[in-house]
């Protein structure tokens, strides 16, 4: 073998290893596809939201016990996971339903949930979901009937004494 | 009742104990707005600083401007109106009537075509005419300060921000003025009265929002109770989940100071609470509803209150001692 051959295949061994480190790791990083169909959520604090997670294999090979992970705001809960884990075929797609619990003590704000999902060593990517918490309008109703009922009962009280 | 509101206006302008608490807020509020406008111009000139080196040498690659708030200037302010802000409406809201029972003047206004109804919301108009006028002062010279001094860019929506700011603090004064208004008609003795109102504004101010973070589990230990405990947030989750009621309580205290729900509108109004710095200040607002509503309908019924309270009150021409 020539110098000059040598030195080509010696190119193309670089080339392939290199060829099969970026799709390697491309693989790592694509072949777990995270959803969600909700691109905003608007909560009221002291209830529950449902988040729905799409997750899908684009590997080649299959995935075993794909998880969710939230990175949640303090005191906030994730009451229930549907279901808890999923195994996925190369192609195949599946969904978790996820129901946050959000803390009463939570004041109006926005949030942003960073979800992402993980089968093993691999870590999809990260999706961000903007969260607006929104204070309960029962509280804004009460609020309106009280002033409702004392005007009224001003009213009735001037009407009954006279204006003077 | 113009006439009452005019003379509201121009015996505050009389009054050396409105006048004192008033320069003295406005003395506080310009060095804090300067000190804060000092601070980001620090961190502005740095930042400059930075790029110019980088350029010199010969750096294409320039960091981003940092996130230098110039509305966190403001965010003593709020300390200042929760405490000067709320005293000085105190202060006014009782010298009001006050004036009139020391100088037996009510008895003979209400003599004059005017309902006693009128003469309350006349009193009360012209007082807010003058907390108004403070507001519009002191965001004038916040702007200025901020566009003088601070050199940061300042956006229309942070002129909206500060401007729907100063409207909240002058909300958070007005519901001093009415309490202190209705506790001056209420009671027979408005010295007591005053004593009391400062009893009351204590109580809502200081105490009730200092309950609320007391109460706090995780504010029980320095550096937090859970982290000091070693737990992780899970855990600190399960353990929270199972004082819901406790937290429900905590919560329910906290919700009942109007000083906090200024404070929490405000933060976030100038964006000293991360989280709002994408929305304008009407989003905020409309976000803010309930802490807005939390300052506002207060005041409503206590002035609807106080309309009740004096329409039957007998013992208007009693002549009181002064101060």
């Amino acid at each position: 073998m020539t110098g000059r051959k040598r030195m080509t295949w010696f190119l193309v061994a670089i080339l392939c290893i290199a060829l099969f480190g970026v799709f390697s790791f491309s693989a790592a990083d694509s072949s777990l596809a995270v959803t969600s169909n909700e691109k905003t959520l608007k909560v009221v604090n002291g209830q529950t939201a449902t988040l729905h997670i799409g997750v899908t294999n684009d590997g080649s090979a299959e995935m075993k016990d794909i998880t969710v992970q939230i990175d949640l705001p303090y005191k906030w809960m994730i009451q229930s996971m549907d279901p808890g884990t999923v195994s996925l075929l190369p192609g195949e797609s599946g969904e978790f339903t996820v129901v946050l619990a959000v803390p009463a003590s939570e004041n109006a704000s926005t949030h942003t949930l960073n979800v992402s999902c993980t089968s093993g060593e691999l870590t999809s990517e990260i999706i961000n979901i903007p969260v607006a918490v929104v204070t309960n309008p029962v509280f804004g109703y009460a609020i309106l009937g009280c002033i409702i009922l004392m005007i009224a009962g001003t009213v009735v009280y001037f009407r009954r004494n006279v204006r003077r | 009742m113009y006439a009452i509101v005019r003379k509201e206006i121009q015996d505050a302008f009389k009054n050396r104990l409105y006048l004192l608490i008033a320069a003295m807020l406005m003395v506080l509020v310009i060095i804090s707005v300067i000190l804060g406008a000092l601070q980001v111009k620090a961190n502005v000139d740095a930042y400059n600083q930075s790029i110019e080196f980088l350029k010199s040498i010969g750096k294409t690659e320039l960091p981003e401007a940092p996130n230098l708030n110039p509305l966190s200037a403001l965010k003593s302010y709020v300390n200042y109106i929760g405490i000067l802000g709320a005293l000085i409406a105190i202060v006014q809201g009782n010298l009001a009537i006050a004036k009139d029972k020391r100088n037996g003047t009510m008895p003979l206004i209400l003599t004059r075509h005017i309902y006693r109804d009128q003469y309350l919301s006349a009193k009360l108009i012209g007082n807010m005419a003058l907390l108004l006028l403070l507001s519009v002062s002191i965001f004038a010279i916040t702007l200025l300060s901020m566009l003088l001094i601070s050199r940061a860019p300042i956006t229309w929506d942070d002129i909206a921000r500060m401007g729907v700011f100063s409207f909240l603090s002058f909300l958070y004064m007005s519901l001093f003025l009415i309490l202190s208004l209705f506790l001056a008609v209420l009671s027979r003795n408005t010295k007591r009265a005053l004593l009391l109102t400062v009893v009351i504004w204590l109580v809502i101010s200081s105490i009730l929002p200092q309950i609320g973070d007391t109460m706090d589990l995780d504010n029980q230990l320095p550096g937090g109770f859970f982290s000091s405990m070693g737990m992780n947030k899970e855990e600190s989750q399960k353990i929270l989940d199972k004082f819901s009621m406790y937290e429900t309580i905590r919560d329910g205290i906290e919700e009942m100071s109007p000083t906090k729900h200024y404070e929490r509108a405000s933060f976030a109004l100038l964006n000293v609470k991360p989280g709002f710095e994408s929305n304008t200040a009407l989003e905020i607002s409309a976000i803010k509803w309930f802490d807005i509503a939390g300052i506002l309908a207060p005041g409503i019924l206590l002035w609807l209150g106080a309309f009740i309270v004096f329409l039957k009150r007998e013992d208007i021409n009693e002549v009181q001692g002064g101060y």
